[in-house]
């Protein structure tokens, strides 16, 4: 991948709005090089989005406080898209808490709350800190403060119902039966949260970061509804190998990137 | 000549009766709780200190409807929705606890069972001060059903069933009779004098809704053993009219009889005189704190005390100050254990997707 330093706020008259798209791991889907291993620096993200870039700096797990500052500084007179974080649900709750838990979700039409969870209301769970995208309201109201022109918050890929086949198999690891018998849990005998309740926790993760967005300034785009299957998981031509199942595949990417670009270009339009 | 009083117990005589360790001679009979024996609990807020003593103890409490403890820092206590066998709250009078049984059941379906305060904050009028409101109608059709059975599931898994009597005054639905554990308006919705009225219930009345609550229970749960108590808790306010000092006797009075006449009449009703223990002229200024409203932690511990001692099984003592009163979080270290895990595993696959790619 081509990496280009650019200059903001240059544009010609009768340029289309640029966009930066930085974040966290989701980015790869999008096609950010994984391996990437320059400086903090802009790359374009699709030879036929020609305004679109991807920030890029080497991946370790995080982000810094330089390539924040490298995106509030790019982000000048361009459009910023953040796609941050987004594997709360499975980072808090692979391992289901005692009791089960389930969530109503307002917007599935054939809702019934999982067997034998304990429901617990919508506005608990987001009051929650834990599937909050940490410092997202803080960083929208940063980007803006120091001149983006606009801010758009992108959702993050979907739930993929079979991630449970994933789960069940580490009961047979003797790495993961060792860990968990360190933390005092029998991996046998524990319990995954199941598919139905882990994507109503990505709604609900999607619903915080849409009010974040909103409550700073900033634009929130869900993923395009193509990627969803009609029972509202991540459809199979967006899965990646099951042993990744936190993230999506290239042709999820070539997806959402267009939505993000029509996204931008519908801001363009708006007077952004 | 011999009379009836020569041959009875210090326990009857009101100068021997207070003697030290008084407390476990109140009440004689069959044990309250059994060891191994499952208990939950409703009624006034006094009830809600009980639960804490008893896990204690070492005896099960029946806990239904309850979040994980993940969600712990976010629960709101306010109205004791934590603290009792299936998130209903504080339930002052026998009527209440018997229409909600019959929600659980079907066979009542109360015409004012919501109140739209917008079109994202629908509030239960039977547990108006939940933190978290349904944020829609379906949410809320969905939050009530699921309460309502978790309901059923609490008194179908228990052996015995703590009642506490909190107060005869009640405001209710003028269409239909459904009793709010708050006035309209206070705690949330809307005081409409049109749609609720004041009602204070008569001795009649409470033991009539007792003997119902007791016969629905029942049917729930077949054997249930019932406790009864009175909270010593006099009324925040009253809307009688009268002085709140002359309202207040009023209405433990009626409470107390009715739990007498209920327990005497009915089997496997036991009645524990919590009530007298705090507001008895034997007790303690310091039974009470400066508000002389809320009973002390030493109030407390002795009402626990003397229910323990009519515990088979239970410890000898009661330490003071020693159980801790707020809710417990027994699951909290396993959550705890299962975050870990699960935060490991996403890691993981951040880590092989590094590999792979």
């Amino acid at each position: 991948m081509q990496s280009e330093s650019s200059a903001p706020g240059d544009r010609a008259p009768g340029d289309r709005l640029e966009f930066i798209v930085a974040g966290h791991s989701h980015m790869f889907a999008l096609g950010a090089a994984y391996g990437y291993e320059g400086p903090i620096a802009l790359a374009p993200v699709d030879a036929a989005i020609p305004n679109g870039y991807f920030l890029m700096e080497p991946w370790s797990a995080g982000r810094g406080a330089a390539y924040w500052d490298a995106l509030a500084e790019h982000a000048r007179d361009r459009v910023a898209v953040l796609l941050l974080h987004g594997n709360q649900h499975y980072a808090h709750f692979v391992f289901a808490p005692s009791p089960l838990f389930d969530v109503v979700d307002p917007h599935a039409p054939n809702f019934t709350p999982y067997p034998g969870a304990v429901l617990v209301p919508r506005r608990q769970v987001k009051a929650s800190p834990l599937l909050m995208p940490a410092g997202l309201r803080d960083m929208i109201l940063r980007l803006k403060a120091e001149g983006a022109r606009e801010v758009i918050v992108s959702g993050t890929p979907p739930v993929r119902e079979d991630f449970v086949d994933y789960t069940e198999e580490l009961r047979t690891h003797e790495q993961w039966a060792a860990m968990a018998a360190h933390m005092g849990m029998d991996i046998s005998r524990c319990q995954f949260t199941p598919a139905p309740v882990m994507r109503s926790l990505w709604g609900v993760m999607q619903e915080i970061m849409s009010d974040e967005a909103h409550a700073a300034g900033a634009v929130f785009l869900p993923v395009p509804p193509t990627v969803l299957d009609p029972q509202g998981y991540l459809a199979a031509p967006y899965r990646g190998p099951l042993w990744n199942f936190t993230h999506a595949n290239e042709d999820y990417g070539k997806a959402a990137l267009p939505h993000i670009a029509a996204a931008v270009a519908a801001l363009e339009r708006s007077g952004a | 000549m011999d009379h009836p009083y020569k041959s009875a117990a210090d326990r009857a005589f009101w100068k021997r009766a207070f003697l030290t360790g008084w407390e476990s001679t109140l009440a004689v009979g069959a044990p309250l709780i059994r060891r191994g024996e499952r208990v939950a609990s409703a009624g006034s807020c006094f009830a809600a200190n009980i639960v804490p003593y008893l896990e204690a103890a070492g005896f099960e409490y029946v806990r239904r409807d309850r979040p994980p403890a993940v969600f712990a820092d976010v629960i709101d206590d306010h109205f004791n929705y934590s603290r009792f066998s299936a998130a209903y709250g504080n339930i002052y009078t026998p009527r209440q606890a018997s229409q909600m049984l019959k929600r659980a059941l079907g066979r009542f379906k109360p015409i004012e069972d919501r109140w739209i305060v917008t079109a994202d904050r629908i509030v239960d009028p039977f547990r108006p001060g939940l933190k978290y409101p349904a944020a829609c109608e379906r949410e809320f059709d969905w939050l009530t059903a699921h309460h309502l059975t978790e309901i059923l599931a609490a008194v179908r898994t228990a052996d015995v069933f703590v009642f506490t009597l909190g107060l005869t005054e009640a405001w209710v639905s003028s269409a239909d009779g459904a009793v709010f554990p708050a006035c309209p308006g206070t705690v949330a919705g809307r005081f409409d004098p049109d749609h609720h009225v004041f009602k204070n219930f008569s001795a009649a009345e409470i033991m009539q809704d007792l003997t119902e609550l007791i016969d629905l229970l029942r049917e729930v749960r077949p054997g249930l053993r019932v406790v009864l108590t009175v909270s010593p808790v006099p009324l925040v306010a009253t809307a009688t009219g009268e002085h709140v000092l002359v309202a207040n006797i009023y209405s433990k009075s009626v409470l107390r009889v009715a739990a007498g006449e209920v327990s005497r009449s009915r089997p496997d009703v036991s009645y524990f005189p919590a009530y007298e223990i705090v507001t008895g002229p034997q007790a303690p200024y310091d039974f009470f704190e400066a508000d002389r409203r809320e009973p002390s932690r030493l109030a407390i511990d002795a009402v626990m005390r003397a229910f323990l001692s009519r515990c088979e099984g239970a410890p000898d003592q009661v330490q003071a100050g020693a159980v801790q009163l707020t809710p417990a979080t027994a699951d909290a270290w396993n959550d705890d254990a299962a975050r870990q895990l699960s935060k490991l595993v996403s890691e993981a696959q951040c880590e092989e997707a590094a590999a792979g790619l």
